[in-house]
């Protein structure tokens, strides 16, 4: 992967290769291992798929995710009915906690409530996120903890630790302030930066992950 | 990740750090990285995210899951409901293809139907997994692919491979295409890295199946 033109190429490959994503209208620049996807897909399933297909490619350090969801004509679902199908998906999912509702808007799905855990916002935002009819997610979910975040900085270290994917002599530090943790140091995958970053966010009281980790590629 | 009793502990240690998972009634087993979950938990993405929590840990070759899912009272639906629920679900995700259907009974829900791929499978079953009220999933749908005879099948799942920033440049994996049956063989150091190479053999046009016989060297 060495070369600019050769990390393009691979996001295109990989593009391609992936059975879940039309890349038809997808266009990929790549600056020294910042890609950028400019262009459309038809579904927020394939807008995720896109990003996740570039992140997996040796050498790619940030993805930019510029791409617009536009609509085939009978994926259009009015936004009284997508509102609908979206609270009964959230309603019906035992991971997602009572609370938790979502409006759409010209197909733009907003969710609001509060849970515990970050991993419990992710999980609603999972439960919708196939659903036809949706162009985006706005997740503006809140997070709220009754304790005070106690040895966050520890806990969230002895995950890394414990980690398959994180290397003994990795240079990633934690740093908490209030309901804060920092994370900064290298990573060499995304794959490495998402399990720091998603062990960060088990840990409860955290209200808010800084993500000042550098990818190597 | 030295000793045995050290990857029990780090397992037990990460799903009880892991706020999806209630730990009370989960047993660990360690046998030389050979771990095994016994117990139960309330909820199948609970049975789902106890595997993949023991999966991130360094150390873990192959994780066994004997976990059954007893499902608390109020998370009970009956058989009629949870069908429809499921079947509503499949409808309406644009991922998966229109013929998937699914049938429950006593929780347990059963897909079938035909996909192109093995991914539009998985598809199938995220889109049911979190469902209140069931205890397993059981996918027999099943894959048909339209071209006669799938060209190059072997090269560009190993081109998938090279481009994966998670397989590694000496990796030994070795991908071998029969009648739209791929056999992986050779070793990764992950579980992540297995799930790469995994999930690269699926995503190639014409895979009915993966034999996966890759081993973790942990």
């Amino acid at each position: 992967m060495g070369t600019t033109k050769d990390i393009r190429d691979a996001v295109n490959a990989e593009l391609k290769f992936d059975p879940l994503v039309d890349d038809a209208d997808i266009h990929v620049v790549n600056a020294s291992g910042d890609v950028a996807l400019n262009g459309t897909v038809p579904s927020y399933p394939q807008y995720l798929e896109a990003a996740a297909a570039a992140r997996r490619v040796g050498g790619v350090k940030n993805v930019h995710n510029h791409l617009e969801v536009v609509l085939p004509d009978a994926d259009v679902r009015d936004d009284a009915l997508l509102t609908t199908v979206a609270n009964n998906a959230l309603t019906l999912n035992v991971t997602v906690p009572d609370g938790v509702e979502a409006s759409a808007r010209d197909g733009n799905l907003t969710l609001t409530g509060t849970v515990k855990y970050g991993r419990q916002r992710q999980a609603a935002e999972l439960a919708v996120a196939g659903l036809t009819g949706i162009r985006n997610i706005r997740d503006d979910i809140d997070l709220s903890y009754d304790a005070d975040p106690v040895d966050v900085t520890l806990l969230v270290q002895s995950a890394l630790d414990r980690n398959g994917l994180i290397a003994d002599d990795s240079n990633v530090s934690v740093d908490t302030v209030g309901n804060t943790v920092t994370l900064s140091g290298h990573v060499r995958t995304h794959a490495e930066h998402d399990a720091v970053v998603g062990a960060a966010w088990m840990a409860g009281g955290v209200f808010k992950v800084r993500d000042e980790l550098t990818i190597t590629g | 990740m030295g000793t045995t009793k050290d990857i029990r502990a780090a397992v037990e240690a990460e799903l009880k750090f892991d706020p999806l998972v209630d730990d009370a009634d989960i047993h660990v087993v360690n046998v030389n990285g050979d771990v095994a979950l016994n117990g139960t938990v309330p909820s199948y993405p609970q049975y789902l995210e106890a595997a993949a929590a023991a999966q991130r840990v360094g150390g873990v070759k192959n994780v066994h899951n004997h976990l059954e899912v007893v499902l608390s009272d109020e998370d009970f639906r009956d058989d009629a409901m949870l069908t429809t629920a499921a079947n509503n679900a499949l409808t309406q995700n644009v991922t998966v293809p229109d013929s998937v259907e699914a049938t429950a009974l006593d929780g347990n829900v059963t897909l079938t139907g035909t996909v192109s791929y093995g991914q539009e499978r998985a598809a199938a079953e995220r889109a049911v997994s979190g469902l209140i009220g069931l205890r397993n999933v059981r996918n027999d749908i099943e894959i048909s692919y339209d071209v006669e005879s799938p060209v190059d099948v072997d090269l560009h799942v190993q081109d998938a491979l090279g481009r994966s920033a998670l397989v590694p440049d000496d990796s030994d994996v070795s991908v071998v295409t029969k009648g739209g049956i791929i056999t992986l063989t050779g070793h990764v150091h992950t579980w992540a890295e297995h799930d790469a190479v995994i999930d690269a053999a699926w995503m190639a046009v014409g895979v009915i199946d993966v034999h996966d016989e890759l081993q973790i060297t942990g």
